[in-house]
């Protein structure tokens, strides 16, 4: 009993949370620490305030809202815009039911669309000019003012605070797109018998995009007409779709026992990965109309897929190569044991391990190539950044090529960021390096 | 009679349909080639071109706006190897940008600093995530609009900023270059016989009761020598005659105002100096990551164990994680670096004169598409396994004797 008594109370360490500790923990921790933390705030404020000046008082955002439309779908022209929205719609309802069956991946991806789709449902466009034409003390400026102002000056304001002419008018497809999306998660939530549906839906999305976008009867939109945001896509889609299953038949032919084949397929994939893809899509417009018999000409925009397709395969072959490589042997053994035939073995055995592993360096090889599809303007088609230039080309919009460039460029880093974001979520979705 | 009913019948003998499959696919290759050959000879005489190599003799007739000397009656082959010469210049300068920035951003981002650490991410991700072609059309908007000639940016009567470029001094042999150059030649003749005799000394010298077999061979008396004595001597020599040389060694010339602009230093051309912040800045976002990924891969257990035997921060840094994160690295980087001279194609969209606009201008002239895209592949193909053998090569060299010699 008395050895109890000897019992120290020790206390337990001092384990202070807070944002001091932080701070000390994460900035101040050494004197060299202390010093990079001062250089770092010196160097983030004069960074901050050049961009906030810049952003607020001396950048003309017109321009952006003056050619959103081009921006957007390019030469596409206005009175069949309704193609592209069907288009739209088509997809809002496949993502809708695919939201509410698959749950998870699908359903996180389909909430960032919407929530994208309803900002610019809700906030008109106009402001720009509105904002712009008041100043940056546009948040301090009485309202008395503000009215008056567009008393006097109608002509300059077009500020459409009429916001129910606005979303239900003027935004009417947008609307219809997020109602869509919103009534099918809701219908088919849990509706398992739909599974196969929906996939043969997403399967004739694709050839059903370019149907309607060409349009029929009267007045078909020829390929030379699409452009802007809407042919990026367009070119990307293809090509990561199309090189996909090219890249795993180069990459199975690279590692055959066949001399002939494996040849070829080396000889292949090292001749493309060699050379930039500006000359294979110099070649699809300078040298393909030499090959073609007689008097066949493919589009051009047509041209730009293929040479998009045949690069991006020989970089996707190297990729699953290597997911290939990491399959033990076993694997295919054991495979053969059981007395699969080659292709069995490889479709239900190898590839969908070789295929986990590697699913980083497949989405940055999509993400390269999304990034890749800005080649296509150099050789004149005008896609997302082709119309940028365009834009720019125009005298009355010359001096504004940092507000253009800072749009597109925000707009293909949200899709990059977007791809890197959804592939860790998939890997951590499928457990790979769990087991 | 058992043997022949279970022998199997040649459509299903798999060595047989090896063959034949093989056979089959070398059959469809060819034919596909004969009908691409056909159609192509057909096209070419629609097109009224001649395929041949004797186009490359003749006079080119179009001036080049920089690189080595040209001029525009000298032959398409020798404008050819202008443009390949300019890729080559901005590939390197590129590549030596582009790795030091990458470098630095990547340690960045392990630093123990959150602050740092959260700029180089941003950094990292900004840059990798936009297209390299936006950026180098950026760049190039940018430097179109620095100020005219007559407002140009001036830092300390050196380096001139304005639309035409970056200007810098330029060093050139002056004088007394030949001189100095005499010095150099005697300070390696110098320092080769203080190295001989040095070695010569400790080998044969010194201790006599070691034996045979306890002293160190002669080579490692050599570099021995070569460290403490012969680099000290050769340092002296040259310094000594930089200042007995009484003509200046080294002519600067600076770049000076005239009436059509800047002359005189080097000039970086606007179009050189938007690819090369282009290349450099893209290609660095990418080795950022392989250097914090290379750096990451090095097991945990040999810092601590680094730190517990009682290595500086420093030295655990130098002696122990680097020299095993750089074989790490070495293999992402070389694939970075032929990204990088890849990627120098994109300057054609902004004017700058290398191969691939030079070929685009011969092939505008001439008509013959299917030589110059030969020769065009080609050139890659020459420089991208050179840069990879080049750095095969480096890495072998690195894993098998570490970083130290």
């Amino acid at each position: 009993m008395d050895n109890l008594a000897v019992t120290q109370e020790v206390k337990p360490p001092n384990t202070k949370k807070g944002p001091v500790k932080w701070l000390i923990d994460n900035l101040f921790n050494t004197w060299y620490n202390t010093i990079l933390t001062c250089f770092a705030l010196v160097f983030l404020f004069f960074v901050f305030k050049g961009v906030f000046t810049w952003v607020f008082t001396q950048a003309n955002w017109r321009v952006i809202p003056a050619n959103i439309q081009i921006l957007m779908t390019g030469p596409y022209p206005i009175e069949q815009i309704w193609q592209v929205w069907i288009v739209l719609c088509t997809l809002s309802v496949l993502l809708g039911l695919s939201a509410g069956i698959w749950h998870g991946l699908v359903f996180k991806l389909s909430i960032a669309i919407a929530s994208i789709g309803l900002i610019f449902l809700l906030i008109p466009l106009e402001i720009v000019n509105f904002i712009a034409s008041i100043g940056p003390t546009f948040l301090f400026t009485p309202l008395e003012l503000i009215n008056k102002k567009i008393e006097t000056e109608p002509g300059t304001l077009e500020l459409n605070l009429n916001f129910i002419s606005l979303i239900f008018f003027k935004r009417r497809w947008l609307l219809g797109c997020l109602v869509l999306l919103v009534v099918t998660f809701f219908l088919g939530r849990d509706k398992h018998v739909l599974k196969r549906w929906v996939i043969g839906g997403w399967f004739l999305s694709f050839p059903w995009t370019m149907i309607m976008l060409h349009g029929f009867g009267e007045n078909p939109v020829s390929t030379t007409d699409w452009g802007g945001l809407l042919l990026t896509l367009i070119l990307a889609t293809v090509g990561i779709v199309a090189c996909f299953p090219l890249g795993v038949l180069l990459a199975l032919g690279r590692r055959s026992q066949l001399p002939a084949i494996k040849w070829v397929s080396t000889t292949y994939i090292e001749t493309i990965r060699g050379v930039p893809l500006i000359t294979i899509l110099f070649m699809g417009s300078l040298i393909l109309p030499i090959f073609m018999p007689g008097d066949f000409q493919l589009d051009k925009v047509i041209r730009a897929m293929i040479g998009l397709t045949l690069f991006s395969a020989a970089y996707m072959a190297e990729n699953v190569r290597g997911g290939l490589q990491a399959v033990p042997q076993g694997q295919v053994e054991a495979a053969q044991a059981v007395g699969l035939t080659y292709p069995k073995t490889m479709l239900f055995i190898v590839l969908p391990q070789a295929l986990r592993s590697v699913i980083p360096a497949i989405v940055g090889q999509f993400i390269a190539l999304f990034k890749d599809t800005s080649l296509v303007s150099i050789v004149g088609l005008l896609d997302l950044f082709g119309i940028a230039r365009s834009i720019l080309g125009n005298p009355k919009w010359q001096g504004n090529f940092v507000e253009i460039y800072l749009f597109v460029a925000a707009i293909y880093f949200v899709f990059c960021y977007a791809m890197s974001y959804f592939s860790q979520e998939i890997e951590a979705d499928l457990g790979v390096g769990k087991y | 009679m058992q043997q022949d009913s279970t022998k199997i019948p040649f459509w299903r003998d798999i060595r047989f349909l090896k063959v034949f499959f093989q056979i089959l696919f070398v059959i469809g290759i060819i034919l596909l080639a004969g009908i691409l050959y056909s159609n192509m000879i057909n096209g070419l005489s629609r097109q009224g071109i001649k395929l041949d190599w004797t186009f490359l003799n003749s006079e080119a007739g179009f001036g080049i706006s920089e690189g080595i000397n040209y001029d525009p009656s000298d032959s398409y082959l020798k404008a050819f190897w202008v443009g390949v010469v300019n890729t080559i210049k901005v590939s390197i300068a590129g590549i030596c940008c582009g790795t030091i920035i990458g470098f630095f951003f990547g340690i960045a981002r392990l630093s123990s600093n959150w602050l740092i650490q959260k700029i180089a991410a941003v950094y990292v991700e900004c840059f990798r995530n936009i297209p390299l072609l936006l950026q180098i059309f950026f760049w190039a908007a940018l430097i179109r609009s620095l100020p005219k000639i007559e407002n140009s940016i001036v830092i300390s009567d050196n380096i001139v900023f304005n639309v035409q470029g970056i200007f810098f001094p330029s060093f050139a042999p002056g004088p007394g270059f030949t001189t100095w150059l005499w010095y150099l030649l005697g300070g390696v003749i110098l320092a080769i016989i203080v190295v001989l005799g040095f070695a010569v000394f400790r080998h044969f010298g010194g201790d006599h009761e070691l034996q045979q077999t306890d002293r160190p061979p002669f080579t490692s008396n050599i570099i021995f020598a070569a460290k403490w004595a012969a680099a000290p001597t050769f340092i002296i020599v040259a310094i000594a005659g930089w200042f007995l040389t009484s003509e200046p060694t080294f002519a600067v010339t600076r770049p000076v105002l005239q009436r059509f602009g800047y002359v005189g230093g080097m000039n970086l051309s606007p179009e050189f100096t938007s690819v090369l912040i282009g290349l450099s800045v893209y290609t660095s976002a990418f080795i950022a990551e392989v250097v914090r990924s290379g750096i990451q891969a090095v097991v945990k257990g040999q810092r601590e164990a680094a730190r517990a035997v009682g290595l500086k921060e420093s030295q655990v840094l130098s002696l122990v994680v680097i020299p095993q994160a750089i074989p790490i690295i070495v293999p992402p980087l070389t694939s970075q670096f032929l990204n990088l001279i890849k990627n120098s194609s994109l300057s054609v969209a902004i004017g700058y004169p290398e191969l691939f606009q030079v070929g685009e201008t011969i092939i505008n002239q001439t008509g013959q598409t299917i030589p110059i895209f030969g020769m065009i592949m080609m050139s890659y193909l020459i420089m991208s396994l050179t840069t990879s053998a080049f750095m095969n090569w480096y890495n072998r060299r690195i894993t098998r004797y570490g970083l130290s010699r």
